[in-house]
């Protein structure tokens, strides 16, 4: 498989199957990251297409000295997804005054035994009603390291911020999660 | 050093990882020992970032791969294929054939009220001075040829009110067996005023004339 970086230089000499083959290699990635971030199919895909758009408007700057580009691809994603949540601030701030009323979101899960097996993909959609009720920051942290799998070089990277900050809101990230899920009665216990 | 709840938080993940040194690890295990809390938050945080990494995916839509091409290097490539039918297309829209028609009717109407022959246009005709005399003529013929009608109209209503007026009036018991029977008086006066209808008509023309003077 060729290079990122040979596909960048080819997209860049003006060859459209090099850029298409970058945006089906990498559009999986970029969805799934705004989708975690977002819990709104709609604005993941809308946010996607705005992605590869600043992507191939600004192809041209993107050097693979200053690191991967994956790194690269993954700093424009999150920095568009910062901006979409500070667009969308007032109205979600809105939202959640109106569902004040409705129950608890927190509690058990009605029915669940202590022996049920929760299955991958009811534990992903747990997940992602977990991830956001947790702060942008923590949630960007635990989604680029556990669910995007980058090391923390790289989150360092993307982020903008010192190593030790990356390590300490991944750690306080995935115990904010570990609380809410016990709090939706998903545990290590009940789903093994 | 007293390990607490607050530094076994801060260093779970390190200890998760087993990035931890001996002496903050046996601090810490000694803690989770102790404090059963401690030990739920470990053992779930555990749990999940174990899992995290292997849960499916997100599917992604189908058509966002295209939609992604299409609105970045996409439309580009397609843009020289298809630019004269974009322009084809949008000829034969209904918005421009409105357009097209609602300005025929204006150039109409202007060659109409500005006296041009369209078959026969010369450059005199587009002369600034020429225009304005040409749509100067035009307004006063029409004005006059308004006047004229409604002049006439006023002939045709005074006519009709004499005529009321003449059968509408008593006829005097004294003058009776002098004059000719009722329907007879009535015909004569629609005789007079037939006769005299034309110059009647110039003569209430002309006092419009001198009205609108």
């Amino acid at each position: 498989m060729e290079p990122d970086s040979q596909l960048v230089a080819h997209c860049l000499r003006g060859e459209a199957a090099a850029w298409e083959e970058l945006v089906r290699r990498h559009t999986r990635r970029v969805y799934n990251l705004a989708y975690r971030f977002t819990s709104n199919r709609q604005e993941a895909e809308d946010l996607s297409q705005e992605v590869f758009l600043r992507i191939y408007r600004t192809l041209a700057s993107y050097r693979a000295v200053h690191g991967e580009f994956t790194t690269w691809l993954t700093s424009v994603t999150r920095n568009l997804l910062i901006d979409h949540y500070r667009r969308t601030r007032r109205d979600r701030l809105t939202d959640s005054i109106d569902e004040e009323g409705s129950p608890a979101e927190h509690k058990a899960a009605p029915g669940r035994r202590p022996d049920e097996v929760a299955s991958a993909s009811e534990l992903s959609v747990q997940v992602q009603q977990a991830l956001g009720k947790i702060s942008p920051e923590l949630r960007e942290a635990v989604i680029l390291r556990d669910l995007q799998g980058l090391d923390y070089r790289e989150i360092q990277q993307v982020l903008s911020v010192p190593e030790g900050t990356v390590k300490s809101r991944i750690n306080r990230g995935r115990i904010e999660l570990a609380r809410l899920l016990t709090q939706m009665g998903v545990t290590g216990d009940s789903a093994s | 050093m007293t390990w607490t709840c607050i530094h076994s938080e801060e260093r779970l993940a390190d200890y998760l990882e087993g990035q931890l040194e001996a002496g903050e690890r046996a601090l810490m295990e000694a803690h989770l020992a102790e404090c059963a809390a401690c030990r739920g938050l470990a053992a779930q945080v555990s749990w999940i970032s174990g899992r995290l990494p292997h849960l499916p995916p997100e599917v992604v839509p189908s058509g966002l791969v295209f939609r992604i091409l299409e609105a970045t290097s996409g439309t580009a490539g397609q843009k020289r294929a298809t630019s004269w039918k974009t322009v084809l297309a949008g000829l034969l829209s209904p918005r421009f054939a409105l357009g097209l028609g609602t300005v025929a009717a204006t150039l109409f109407i202007l060659s109409q009220a500005l006296d041009i022959n369209p078959r026969k246009i010369t450059m005199d005709d587009l002369n600034p001075v020429n225009l304005y005399r040409a749509a100067d003529q035009q307004a006063h013929l029409t004005y006059a040829r308004g006047l004229r009608f409604v002049n006439d109209l006023r002939v045709v209503y005074e006519i009709r009110s004499r005529l009321e007026e003449a059968s509408a009036t008593p006829v005097p018991e004294q003058q009776a067996p002098k004059n000719a029977p009722a329907p007879q008086s009535e015909q004569k006066l629609k005789n007079d005023l037939l006769r005299h209808g034309s110059s009647l008509t110039a003569a209430v023309t002309l006092a419009g004339l001198g009205g609108e003077l």
